[in-house]
């Protein structure tokens, strides 16, 4: 029986060649005929020294994709036996021209060991075999073969090594998903990213950077390190506001060094993670040019935009230095602070008029724009003429000569809670100027220290104008309206409202037809020898006329009431 | 029980100068007090009360142009009157009245038992109608420079402004001092009449008041009506 068998297998064999045979080239040589030599597992040869099998495992073969080509198909250099020792290697783009194509393009064309160093040599199986080395799941592993310095990476940190998709499946992201089985491209990152990231693909697209067509936009990889890359709510707080000030930095280094003098930079240089970045402002991915009303730093929405941060009791807590929300509250009250918000008007200022955007510098920074000395010229960007008027004026000047007492803008106005003239709640109503100026005019310290008058503020509660003030008549005169407000100056000088010239011209703004004798005689009238003599003299007279009396008169009465009563005791 | 004879010793038109010149002394001294120590709560209060310094200005202008009328009928009664005229000469000063104040004082003392001889007019009395008088025409002529500042201050410069201001000011103390402590007492407060007297209403005094009071009046006077009621 057995040997029956034999025949029979060896007839079958014969037969199956016999049918091959006329396709692989009949009148050659065949697979068996190479085996003859490569069946033999002893057979190798010395390559630089290594010992290199020759060996050629049969059954594998046939298991392979190619299992049942001839060996001459690939090796077609081989035209006859023996063969040369040394042979050209087999090129699979006979057969797969695309995929040489596309690898030839790629970064893999350098290698030298060609298709085979991914698909192996006569073991190649197809990739839809799950045990198969290029199966997509396999994959990954594959290209960490030779790229290994990348697996701790890839594995451990990568936000890609575990991915939830759309959908709901979880698994990775491999590496052909970025660079391309074949070509080995260094891929295009928005593009390729986009391909998943499709929210965030469509938010570049509609950025200013897609926008402006610049030759380099800004990708992906610029900010997002290539393979460490992270889904940002797994970084630091702190790493990921370098990423993203650094990833803007390579192109915007201008604005990134102003970040740097400001508070936030220099903030961010002590490794504060409250600090904003540039991200924090600008956004990320849909990042608008400022002229977008969308954009978070279009003009309307700034003040918004530093609020969140700003009005955060929590986090401002935290910075006790700073104002704290209630100063931005009153901003968004005050009549710049409405003007933007409310009325949505581009010239009235939002937080970054006064105080720079980048380069936000604290007041106490002699470069700030918002240092007392610089404030008037800030202000001045909006209210030119208003500043040349106050330039001029004696606290314009003083404040110039380096006498910070000396009042500029903000003193009388407020800094963030400025209200309109005809607010009355505001330091400027006619109802609050004597209050806004007394706050230095009756203030002991400033009064003796630069010879100012002690007692304007308490003769003007005394005069008829304060009486009047006092009970809620805005008409009459307060400070400013004999003395001025932006153009104020001392009596002495002959442009000021009250130089003895000019008393009859401004009294006479309410007092119609007021004449020169309105100057003749002191305004601030204290009663004593000094400085009205005549009004004391009158004074101490009628005090003592008025004390003698009132004495007279109780004993007069006193005189009566006994006298009276003696008179009845007595019974007269 | 006997009736007491009643004599009117003012007359209605006397009564009418006398109510107007009361009203608008109230008015003015209350209204001017109140401007005076704004800072006080009676100064706080008034001012609210009027509606403001406005209409605080308003009252007391309003009074003022009542003292003025007033001023001007008296000055007209007791210069075309007959009565007005010759009230006019018992009110004018006399040697005398220094003797009869003298007198008084003594007798208030207890240092003498007579009373002082009187007319229609005691020393007090005729005081406080020239300290009225003399009041007023102050009051008048400083209120009305006040009032037409602008006016006044063509012709006096502004230091003299302000010390009319401080008379005006303080003359209405004085007054507001004589009309409390002084004229309050001897008419009304005191124990005799207090709390009040009705002479002002109805201009009159019993006969026997007024011969204690004012011996010479009565002798010249009312002696015949006596006797006949007698």
């Amino acid at each position: 029986m057995l040997k029956v068998k034999i025949i029979f297998k060896t007839f079958l064999f014969g037969l199956s060649l016999s049918l091959l045979l006329p396709v692989k080239g009949w009148g050659q040589f065949s697979n068996a005929d190479c085996l003859n030599c490569h069946g033999d597992k002893t057979l190798s040869r010395m390559v630089k020294g290594r010992t290199i099998s020759l060996y050629l495992d049969e059954p594998l073969f046939k298991k392979s994709i190619h299992g049942e080509l001839e060996c001459t198909n690939c090796h077609q250099s081989i035209k006859e036996l023996p063969h040369a020792e040394k042979l050209a290697s087999p090129d699979c783009g006979t057969c797969h021209s695309d995929v040489r194509g596309m690898v030839s393009k790629g970064l893999h064309n350098l290698i030298k060991d060609g298709c085979w160093a991914c698909h192996g040599t006569h073991d190649i199986k197809s990739s839809q075999v799950s045990t198969s080395i290029t199966h997509k799941d396999n994959r990954t592993e594959l290209c960490l073969k030779c790229h290994k310095d990348r697996e701790n990476v890839f594995f451990t940190t990568y936000q890609h090594s575990s991915v939830e998709f759309p959908g709901g499946a979880k698994g990775k992201v491999h590496c052909y998903q970025c660079h391309d089985s074949h070509r080995a491209s260094l891929p295009e990152p928005v593009k390729v990213c986009g391909t998943c990231h499709n929210k965030i693909f469509a938010e570049l697209n509609k950025s200013v950077h897609a926008k402006a067509k610049l030759r380099e936009l800004p990708n992906c990889r610029n900010c997002h390190s290539e393979h460490k890359v992270k889904a940002g709510e797994l970084v630091d707080k702190f790493t990921r506001l370098t990423q993203e000030i650094s990833g803007c930095r390579e192109c915007h280094s201008k604005e990134t060094e102003d970040y740097f003098q400001g508070m936030h930079g220099k903030e961010f240089q002590k490794k504060n993670p409250d600090v904003p970045s540039c991200v924090s402002c600008h956004g990320a991915h849909g990042i608008l040019s400022e002229k977008d009303p969308e954009s978070p730093i279009f003009h309307n929405n700034i003040i918004k935009l530093c609020v969140k941060c700003h009005e955060d009791e929590k986090l401002m807590a935290k910075y006790e230095q700073l104002p704290q929300p209630v100063v931005f509250k009153a901003f968004e009250k005050s009549v710049h602070g409405m003007a933007v918000e409310e009325h949505g008007l581009l010239v009235a200022p939002s937080c970054i008029e006064c105080h720079g955007a980048h380069e936000m510098r604290p007041a106490d920074d002699p470069k700030s724009p918002v240092n007392k000395v610089n404030i008037a010229h800030t202000c001045a960007k909006c209210h030119p003429g208003i500043d040349e008027v106050y330039q001029r004026s004696i606290h314009g000047v003083t404040l110039s000569k380096g006498i910070l007492d000396s009042p500029t803008c903000t003193d009388c106005h407020g800094e963030h809670d400025i209200t309109a003239v005809r607010d009355p709640s505001g330091r400027v109503s006619p109802k609050n100027i004597p209050k806004t100026c007394s706050a230095c005019h009756a203030e002991e310290k400033i009064v003796k220290k630069y010879g100012l008058l002690p007692v304007a503020y308490d003769t003007y509660k005394d005069s008829f104008h304060g009486i009047a003030h006092k009970f809620g008549e805005i008409v009459v005169a307060d400070c400013a309206s004999c003395h001025g407000y932006h153009d104020i100056l001392p009596s002495s000088d002959p442009r000021s409202s009250i130089n003895p010239k000019n008393i009859p011209q401004t009294c006479g703004k309410c007092h119609k037809g007021a004449s020169e004798n309105f100057a003749k005689g002191k305004v601030h009238i204290e009663a004593t020898k000094e400085s009205s003599l005549g009004v004391y003299i009158v004074r101490k007279f009628y005090t003592w006329f008025i004390g003698i009396l009132a004495i007279l008169f109780v004993a007069y009465i006193l005189l009566d009431v006994l006298g009276r009563r003696r008179r009845r005791i007595k019974g007269i | 029980m006997e009736e007491k004879i009643m004599i009117e010793r003012f007359t209605r038109s006397q009564r009418v100068q006398h109510f107007l010149l009361l009203v608008s002394f109230i008015i003015l001294i209350v209204t001017g007090l109140a401007l005076k120590f704004h800072d006080s709560w009676f100064g706080k209060l008034v001012i609210t009360l009027e509606g403001g310094v406005i209409a605080r200005g308003i009252f007391h202008r309003f009074a003022a142009v009542l003292l003025i009328f007033v001023a001007f009928y008296h000055f007209f009664y007791i210069i075309f009157t007959r009565y007005g005229h010759d009230e006019f000469l018992l009110v004018l000063p006399k040697f005398k009245d220094f003797k009869a104040a003298f007198q008084s004082v003594k007798f208030t003392l207890g240092l003498s038992a007579e009373h002082a001889e009187i007319d229609k007019y005691a020393p007090p009395d005729k005081f406080q109608y020239w300290a009225v008088v003399a009041g007023s025409f102050l009051m008048i002529i400083t209120g009305l420079v006040l009032w037409y500042q602008t006016q006044a201050m063509l012709v006096l410069p502004k230091w003299a402004i302000d010390i009319t201001r401080v008379v005006h000011s303080y003359q209405g103390v004085i007054i507001a001092v004589v009309i409390l402590l002084w004229h309050l007492y001897i008419v009304h407060l005191n124990p005799k009449r207090f709390p009040m007297s009705r002479i002002w209403i109805d201009g009159k005094v019993s006969l026997e008041e007024l011969k204690v009071e004012h011996p010479l009046e009565y002798e010249r006077k009312y002696q015949g009506v006596a006797d006949e009621n007698k």
